[in-house]
């Protein structure tokens, strides 16, 4: 590409321009102003983006609970004082009002400048869209909730979006494109601002919101919508994210409602809740809680199927649904149970779930939410079609989490494969699933279907679907895989396969496991094992290089139980001591590292470096790990 | 330690030079990988490229300006990192923006590598680039090289988001219009 290209060109620039640019940063002793956080977000710690988020969306459900509040914010002279703690709180007089004259031409054509300029960052359908598209000279002009700042509010032509400025000193500053797709009349807008910690604008629209501030892990837009039987997030980054206030059929196929403190409420309360709203429409099927096929039907089919009596198991044990459209406009539905042994997990319905398509076939897996890598969770099966021209099959993954010790870590990951017969039912196989077996002490399984596979054969599946798997959430899948098996550790039994991977990755140094465990070995009434977190890999002269930042022993008793943990420090280093921290382990093959003594309480550790081997000894006693060295 | 003991050390093959470069410049070289990448741990791994890369070519390479030769090996280990993984969904950084914004200045029919030299084009860069105030030459270079967000070099440089995109608009332009009159059609 010539944009490449010339970029690259830059490269070439005089270097004395790059110091000048970057002379903040030359010295080292000195912090370089880093943006927001973009670490890798683990599903551990998205927990608390995800509840900070929560507290956002709950507050939007403020649209609810706070309806007469609301009403009255929408009449200019009613300003009703609040009276709520700061996380509720919502501004008196808050109806923006509609001004024709919002700025001068000066201010107004900057503006315009800048949404030329910022229309190219967005993905959005509105990149099509220039200055011209937008309604200059109607819009809103609002305050925020400490009054020192000014935005401007412009509509598309179409009113099916708005773009939103910040006047500081005259200057306009873009803030945002937001509410795509949602049809936008601005008498028929109110306003609320969050004055807690996560202090936001809240404009109601019709069925949906657009949300903007600036709280924590959720700075930015979300478009949150009632959405079947709940008010969700639509473009939020956290997926299925609900507020507290929803209906649904969930359980037992009756409709429940639920009141901000999660105290249940009755239909009519909720709907009569739902009529104070003024720009809602009436609630429907789908508001409340019916999915888009019938599951009255489809649950009927599966307990006939299966012989259930009791109906109501099913409808307590369902986990998630999801329903998509086929070639052929007819509506298939996808079910998903956890906790009934004697089905299997997953179900493909049709024809408003009076027709069963098939099952995976899969039982006794409870499934959760997983994590796509990104920034976001999605819900706990997501479909993903294939491109193949015939739309002859798609895969559905999930993870299993399991609690151990406190935290909620992944054991593991399967990927289905559902195939879609020409008769329009379907049939699925397991694909590729790997993971810890919790009940066999932990140890790694890596399957194919359902046979076992070596570590090297399921490298070449894994590669083989992501090279064959051109859609686009393949690439989540195969990271997910390569993250996955990281985490669980030690499926890359064999060194040389990451020598080899790394090697084609034309990469010198990086991380190559989360946590892994090097070796072990067993003693008369216990496993010892030594792991590493964040090992790294590197490959100088020849000679593999690892680096751990932490090095520590497990010990496990007879059931596979962890019951001591030491960490070790071996001494010595290839690089200064405090290269990153991390101690170096040098060596082809990890296997040997740890050997057990005689008498079968002790052991030996042994560390190589470039330089050097060094060894430390270690005794059980009384179910503890001892340092002899 | 200063640039010219750490360039000693690498002259030495003394490896200490990784560890002082990283001391050094490590936030500095990730900060650059990360802004093309959006990924902390790929900006790490590119920062350790860079160092080794570094080793690998110092001696017989001896960087006038060691910060700067560091930029650059980051930001090459990073582009080829982008173009390797830019189908994968996790971040992608600011590069697809920063390629975006560029097709102001090469927006013509020609073939670049065609008409002028690399060289040449890159001389004639330098010398508007000497044209402009030292704030404008930070802004640009911040984001065509060092691949900031318009945020960060807004922070850095102490001027408004706003004032950042048309700088950096204007400057476009400009450089557009000083390489069309040199020839260059791009």
């Amino acid at each position: 590409m010539k944009n490449e290209k010339f970029f690259e060109l830059l490269e070439s620039v005089d270097d004395k321009f790059i110091e000048e640019a970057m002379i903040d940063d030359f010295d080292g002793t000195r912090p370089v102003e880093v943006r927001a956080e973009k670490t890798r977000i683990t599903p551990l710690k998205i927990i608390a983006p995800i509840a900070a988020c929560l507290a956002l969306v709950a507050a939007a459900g403020f649209a609810v609970s706070n309806f007469d509040k609301l009403t009255k914010s929408a009449t200019p002279n009613n300003s009703t004082s609040n009276g709520e703690t700061s996380s509720s709180a919502y501004m008196e007089n808050s109806a923006p009002v509609v001004v024709k004259e919002l700025a001068d031409t000066a201010f107004v054509n900057e503006c315009k400048e800048l949404v030329i300029l910022q229309l190219k960052e967005t993905s959005s359908s509105y990149k099509t869209l220039d200055a011209s598209d937008i309604s200059w000279d109607v819009g809103l002009l609002d305050m925020d909730f400490d009054g020192e700042d000014e935005y401007l509010i412009y509509p598309t032509k179409g009113r099916e979006g708005v773009f939103v400025f910040k006047k500081t000193q005259n200057e306009p500053e873009y803030i945002g494109l937001f509410g795509e797709g949602v049809e936008i009349d601005f008498n028929k807008i109110y306003k609320a601002v969050d004055g807690g910690n996560y202090y936001y604008y809240h404009y109601l629209i019709q069925e949906q919101s657009i949300v903007f501030g600036n709280g924590y892990s959720c700075e930015g837009i979300k478009l949150v919508s009632f959405e079947q039987d709940r008010i969700c997030e639509t473009q939020g980054i956290y997926g299925d994210v609900c507020s507290k206030y929803y209906c649904g059929k969930h359980f037992d196929n009756a409709l429940t409602c639920y009141d901000d403190n999660n105290n249940k409420i009755s239909p009519d309360d909720f709907k009569a809740l739902w009529k104070q709203y003024p720009y809602l429409p009436e609630p429907t099927i789908t508001h409340l809680g019916i999915s888009y096929f019938d599951i009255n039907n489809a649950m009927e089919l599966l307990a006939k199927k299966y012989g259930i009596s009791d109906k109501s198991k099913l409808f307590q044990n369902e986990f998630w649904r999801d329903t998509d459209i086929n070639n052929d406009n007819i509506t298939e539905g996808i079910i998903m149970f956890k906790d009934v042994p004697e089905l299997p997990d997953i179900y493909v319905v049709g024809d408003n779930g009076t027709k069963y398509l098939g099952s995976l076939g899969i039982t006794g897996k409870p499934f959760n939410q997983i994590w796509d890598g990104s920034d976001r969770y999605l819900p706990p099966a997501w479909i993903r079609q294939c491109q193949d021209e015939n739309e002859s099959f798609f895969y559905c993954t999930t993870t299993e989490t399991t609690i151990v010790d406190g935290e909620e870590i992944e054991t593991a990951w399967y990927i289905y494969k559902v195939i879609v017969n020409d008769d329009n039912t379907v049939s699925g196989e397991k694909y590729l699933n790997f993971g810890r077996d919790l009940s066999n002490g932990g140890k790694v399984f890596l399957k194919l279907g359902d046979r076992d596979i070596s570590a090297s054969e399921f490298i070449e599946e894994r590669n083989k679907f992501c090279k064959d798997s051109d859609y686009k959430f393949a690439e989540l899948d195969c990271e997910m895989m390569m993250e996955a098996g990281l985490n669980f550790g030690t499926f890359y039994k064999d060194i040389k396969e990451i020598d080899q991977e790394l090697r084609e990755l034309g990469s010198n140094l990086r991380r190559v496991r989360q946590r892994a465990t090097l070796c072990s070995v067993n003693l008369d009434d216990y496993q010892v094992s030594l792991c590493a977190e964040n090992l790294f890999y590197s490959n100088i002269d020849s000679k593999p290089i690892y680096c751990a930042e932490k090095l520590f022993i497990a010990l496990s008793d007879k059931d596979g139980k962890v019951i001591n943990i030491v960490d070790v420090k071996p001494q010595g280093s290839f690089f200064t001591e405090n290269f990153n921290g991390f101690t170096p382990i040098i060596k082809e093959n990890t296997d040997d590292m740890l050997a057990a003594g005689k008498d079968n309480t002790t052991f030996d550790l042994k560390f190589f470096t470039l330089n050097n081997a060094e060894k430390m000894s270690f005794s059980i006693e009384n179910d503890k790990l001892v340092s002899n060295s | 330690m200063t640039d010219t003991e750490i360039i000693e050390l690498y002259l030495r093959r003394d490896e200490r030079a990784i560890a002082e470069t990283q001391k050094l410049y490590g936030r500095y070289c990730e900060k650059i990988a990360r802004n093309i990448l959006g990924n902390e741990q790929d900006a790490q791994e590119c920062a350790n490229d860079a160092y080794f890369k570094a080793w690998d070519t110092i001696p017989p390479e001896r960087p006038k300006i060691l910060a700067a030769y560091l930029a650059k090996i980051t930001r090459n280990s990073a582009i080829s990192r982008y173009r390797r993984e830019k189908t994968e969904k996790r971040g992608h950084g600011t590069l697809p923006l920063i390629l975006d914004e560029l097709s102001d200045v090469v927006s013509g029919t020609a073939n670049i590598e065609k008409t002028a030299e690399d060289r040449e084009i890159i001389a004639e860069i330098n010398r508007f680039l000497e044209t402009l105030a030292e704030q404008k030459r930070r802004i640009f270079i911040l984001r065509f090289v060092c691949c900031e967000s318009i945020e960060d070099i807004a922070k850095r440089t102490g001027v408004s988001k706003n004032n950042v995109s048309v700088t950096l608009n204007r400057v476009k332009k400009q450089l557009k219009q000083h390489l069309n009159k040199e020839g260059y059609e791009l």
